[in-house]
């Protein structure tokens, strides 16, 4: 033992990178396996805490951002002291459409009605035009619906009844694909005569009105026009409007679940200490520095140590982040800050733009875990040894 | 001693393979899924001319912030048609 580090001093006092020291302390690590263990376990759940802190904001807004890039530029709703109110399909569309810069405005009817587990989003696919169903799904007829992964009903797997300003039972004809599952979930589709019945539409009545703008982007210019075109006072929302408010109730959501993780967090980091505290070995380095190791060897060794736990926790910190958020039909965020009661949807969130927030996660925390390491390493290495020795019995 | 080095030096180049590996694989997972896997929502948000998706629950005020009165700020009140869960009455035009 007393051979050894002299040897490894003398030749590697000029790289950084030795291999023997590195095995050198690999080895040191060896010797301590319970100690770390824990710092790489509690190194690995940090990073991929902090990832999923930065990650889940982001990969939410982008999921909504992309999601509403698909909704109409503005939609336009007929209220009335109570709220919200039909509008008479024909002529609402006959006004937008005399707007200039006003495209393919169309009526919807949709709405919330109680379905056999909850409520449900109602949607009528029949009185609107150009209705082209992804997946090959064909367009139910009345009496029929196609539902949602998350819709069952209660007695027949194949039928499902629905109460709004009547009830009815439907025959489900098709199911909307759980990929989709972040938008069609708890989603019913059915005829317009269904729909219209359910939600107390009256004929040609529609639930809002729905259109695209030539400039998207200068949609907030038509607003006026488009209001005073309309017979009855409208609300009018603008895609962008949408989507902020959409942006702030995750922001919010998201905000609570990190404040949440702050406490896990500082549990984590009291461990570590902890373990650190106990498994001090101060009486080892003034042994080392006796036998010849210099300063600069000391503070390397410390510094591989540190590199060599905190290099693969961070890496699988990263990964488990990376495989919470993103494996195909993810379940625990809606579960845990979207407050489903039923079965929550499987997300298929993209990953688009999560590069940044594994960098600075691995950054948040192997910068002040190297920190900590170097430090300690630089007080080995300026300490005297006989003083250590003597201190050590 | 010669077999705990060779352990030492296998665990050595485990630290330095496994970030690298890593590294890799979540790129390429990015790379091979990236824009992809929301394919069919996007879909079906866009041939259905969908409200808002379906991230919170049907008839909750986060969902469907439309549902809220005009002159009313996007918070609860008992006197607006919500229930104690955050759910509409009448959720529904009336």
């Amino acid at each position: 033992m007393t051979e050894m580090p002299h040897a490894m001093s003398q030749a590697t006092h000029r790289k950084f990178w030795s291999p023997a020291l590195a095995s050198w302390a690999a080895r040191d690590l060896m010797r301590q396996p319970a100690f770390t263990l824990v710092l790489f376990v509690a190194l690995a759940a940090v990073t991929a805490l902090a990832a999923l802190v930065l990650l889940l904001q982001q990969t939410l807004a982008t999921a909504s951002t992309r999601l509403l890039e698909q909704a109409p530029h503005v939609v336009v709703r007929r209220v009335g002291a109570g709220g919200w109110l039909p509008l008479d399909a024909k002529a609402a569309r006959t006004r937008a459409v005399s707007v200039v810069g006003v495209l393919r405005p169309r009526a919807r009817m949709w709405g919330v009605v109680s379905g056999p587990q909850g409520a449900v989003t109602l949607m009528a696919v029949d009185g609107r035009d150009d209705i082209n169903l992804p997946s090959g799904c064909s367009l139910p007829q009345p009496g029929q619906a196609l539902a949602g992964p998350g819709v069952s009903g209660d007695e027949r797997p194949d039928h499902i009844s629905l109460n709004g300003s009547v009830s009815r039972e439907l025959t489900v004809i098709g199911r909307l694909p759980r990929s989709a599952g972040s938008v069609v979930h708890d989603l019913v589709v059915a005829h317009a005569e269904d729909v219209r019945a359910l939600l107390g539409l009256g004929p040609g009545q529609a639930s809002d009105l729905a259109l695209d703008v030539f400039h998207p982007d200068e949609a907030g210019a038509l607003l006026p026009e488009l209001a005073a075109a309309l017979d009855w006072p409208v609300q009018i929302t603008t895609r962008q409007e949408q989507l902020g408010r959409h942006l702030a109730h995750i922001s919010r959501a998201t905000g609570m679940a990190c404040l949440g993780i702050g406490p896990l967090l500082l549990a984590i980091l009291s461990v570590v200490v902890a373990v650190g505290i106990w498994g001090r070995r101060n009486w080892e380095t003034g042994v080392l520095r006796a036998v010849g190791w210099t300063g600069a060897d000391m503070l390397r060794l410390h510094l591989y140590r540190g590199l060599l736990v905190g290099l693969p926790a961070m890496a699988i910190g990263t990964l488990t982040a990376h495989l919470l958020l993103f494996w195909p039909g993810m379940t625990w965020v809606p579960q845990l800050l979207f407050g489903w009661s039923g079965p929550p949807p499987g997300f298929y969130l993209s990953s688009t733009g999560s590069a940044g927030a594994w960098l600075l996660s691995m950054v948040m925390v192997g910068v002040p875990f190297m920190a900590a390491v170097f430090w300690t390493g630089w007080r080995a290495a300026g300490a005297d040894p006989g003083d250590i020795l003597e201190g050590g019995r | 001693m010669e077999k705990s080095m060779r352990r030492a030096r296998l665990l050595v180049w485990i630290a330095v393979m496994l970030p690298l590996v890593t590294i890799m694989t979540l790129t390429a997972d990015r790379y091979l899924r990236a824009g992809r896997q929301d394919r069919a929502a996007l879909r079906w948000m866009a041939a259905l001319d969908f409200p808002s998706p379906a991230f919170w629950p049907a008839g909750t005020f986060q969902r469907h912030p439309q549902f809220l009165p005009p002159a009313v700020d996007v918070r609860m009140s008992p006197l607006f048609d919500w229930d104690r869960d955050g759910r509409l009455v009448h959720p529904s035009p009336r």
